[in-house]
């Protein structure tokens, strides 16, 4: 049993105010738009571990040259908002984990110097030489530009699949929405929380419809392993009770921080 | 000796009055509808009827068991009524090639009983058992249904691989849209042609667009595979390529055209 216990601070960095859902719900939705927020995590351990989960979004004059036009405002800068509101500078933190190298969780990677920061090695495997379709998602060496997480490749910490990293913290291998995305599994007062990163983008991935017990995101390279990997995450959910935090969902915001403390009756 | 050349006779079995563009060109155009029609190929020659694929069985069974399609597909365009147009019975169709196990390319295999199915093994071995999200695509048992592929009096013949059926009819795997589907190439006097099944549903897909040089088909099972699919069909020699759902193949009722 862990001895820590953490608690997770989502922490929004902007968002695409523009996005068809069905890139989050495959073949659900198609045509409908919605918005699709930039959320990092930080944990803060009972130990005092300080650790950040994904580093956000490109400014917004990147993105609208290379990607999409984003709504990034005023204050959204992830350690301007780690200064202020939590009082923790870059060196402060311990280390970083990255849920896997899209642009839009590793693109400030960058701005924290000298620290680890844990990727699979299946992720870094991918993004070097990815399919055409997720050469910009990737900001690939083939898109033609360097992207920030290339710019920290020194401080990529590579695991090799499911690893315990520290007390309380466990990585967990997801493929699907990107070949080697991790989840993470943080123990908290209120059990085990798993950050699911883009593996599962809104609750409803999870929840499902009338049709399917679960929708993958749309956004992917093999429907066939994103389906084993909801098999092994509806495992985690009977064997450890597991409590999910999707990656893009607005929802997630609502909360400042999880466990949500229990309203007294 | 020549290699035998053929004709190949598109037939139109009905339509999807309402489709999702995007569900054939991954990513691009969501929300745009279109008409997207339901084809099998009549390839002739060499003293030979050839059918690739069978269509959809009628508009009662795509109600029932496909409701989000929006079908128009009336009895007088069956696949017995057309081909019954054509002067043929199911008894002159010599055989069958299946580009892939989808209840819209093989609905009707029971309409030619005994007539030998050309499929891939991959493509069986997939369907007997495909993911739930593709349970109805393939009538699959786990969703009740019996897939009308493996209905009696059928005879699947099961391919691994690239293969030629008969001289100038050859068949190449092309996983992607699903894990065995494959593309027929017909000799014909104007070169080869390529039958290509749902891996290209409309010709944009392989035409591509100006991020792509191919587009993959918003179904999918696995798009690392689809890439090397397109690598290897880059290779293939072909003069045109005939998709599995666009309007535009019917612009010439018989192909080589002029
Ligand atoms: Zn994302
Ligand atoms: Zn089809």
């Amino acid at each position: 049993m862990p001895k820590a216990t953490y608690r997770i601070y989502p922490i929004y960095l902007g968002e695409i105010p523009e996005h068809d859902k069905s890139s989050f719900t495959y073949m659900v939705d198609m045509g409908k738009k919605t918005t699709c927020p930039f959320i990092s995590f930080l944990l803060l351990g009972s130990n005092g571990r300080k650790i950040l989960v994904d580093t956000g979004p490109c400014d917004a004059e990147w993105a609208a040259e290379y990607h999409m036009p984003l709504n990034i405002p005023a204050g959204c800068e992830l350690t301007a908002i780690l200064k202020e509101r939590f009082q923790i500078a870059p060196e402060d933190l311990d280390y970083l984990i990255c849920t896997h190298l899209h642009w839009d969780h590793s693109c400030g990677n960058h701005k924290f110097p000298g620290k680890k920061i844990y990727v699979q090695k299946r992720e870094l495997e991918y993004a070097l030489d990815p399919l055409p379709i997720h050469r910009g998602t990737y900001e690939s060496p083939q898109y033609g530009v360097v992207s920030s997480w290339v710019k920290a490749k020194d401080q990529l910490e590579l695991v090799d699949g499911d690893t315990e990293i520290d007390d309380g913290i466990r990585l967990v291998l997801l493929p699907g929405h990107s070949d080697g995305m991790q989840g993470v599994l943080v123990h908290t007062e209120d059990g085990e929380y798993l950050l699911a990163g883009d593996c599962i983008n809104l609750y409803e991935n999870w929840t499902g419809n009338a049709k399917l017990r679960h929708i993958i995101g749309g956004l992917h390279s093999d429907v066939k392993a994103y389906f084993k990997t909801y098999e092994k995450i509806e495992a985690l959910e009977r064997d450890e009770h597991i409590r999910i935090i999707p990656g893009h969902d607005p929802a997630v915001l609502e909360h400042e921080a999880y466990p949500v403390p229990h309203t007294p009756v | 000796m020549a290699i035998p050349t053929y004709t190949i006779k598109p037939l139109y079995l009905g339509e999807m009055t309402k489709y999702e563009k995007s569900m054939h060109t991954f990513t691009f155009d969501y929300g745009v509808k279109m008409h997207s029609p339901y084809l099998s190929f009549l390839v002739q020659g060499n003293g030979l009827n050839i059918l690739v694929d069978t269509g959809p069985k009628n508009y009662e069974v795509i109600k029932k068991y496909h409701s989000h399609v929006e079908a128009d597909v009336p009895p007088e365009v069956h696949i017995l009524k057309v081909l019954e147009r054509e002067g043929l019975k199911p008894e002159d169709i010599d055989f069958i090639i299946c580009t892939h196990l989808h209840w819209d390319h093989c609905q009707n295999n029971d309409c030619f009983p005994g007539k030998k199915v050309y499929t891939q093994k991959r493509e069986v071995l997939y369907a007997i058992n495909p993911i739930e999200l593709h349970w109805y695509t393939y009538e699959s048992p786990q969703c009740g249904l019996s897939p009308v592929w493996a209905a009696a009096g059928t005879k699947l013949v099961v391919l691994d691989g690239d293969e030629e059926i008969v001289p100038g009819i050859e068949v190449f795997l092309t996983p992607g849209h699903t894990p065995g589907s494959q593309c027929v190439r017909v000799n014909t006097e104007d070169g080869y042609y390529l039958i290509a099944g749902d891996t290209v549903n409309i010709y944009e897909n392989w035409a591509g667009n100006a991020k792509y040089r191919h587009v993959p088909a918003g179904i999918h099972v696995n798009l690392i595979e689809y890439e090397e699919t397109f690598k290897k069909m880059d290779k293939i020699e072909f003069k045109e390529i005939l998709p599995g759902h666009d309007m535009k193949v019917l612009d010439y009722p018989l192909y080589p055209h002029k």
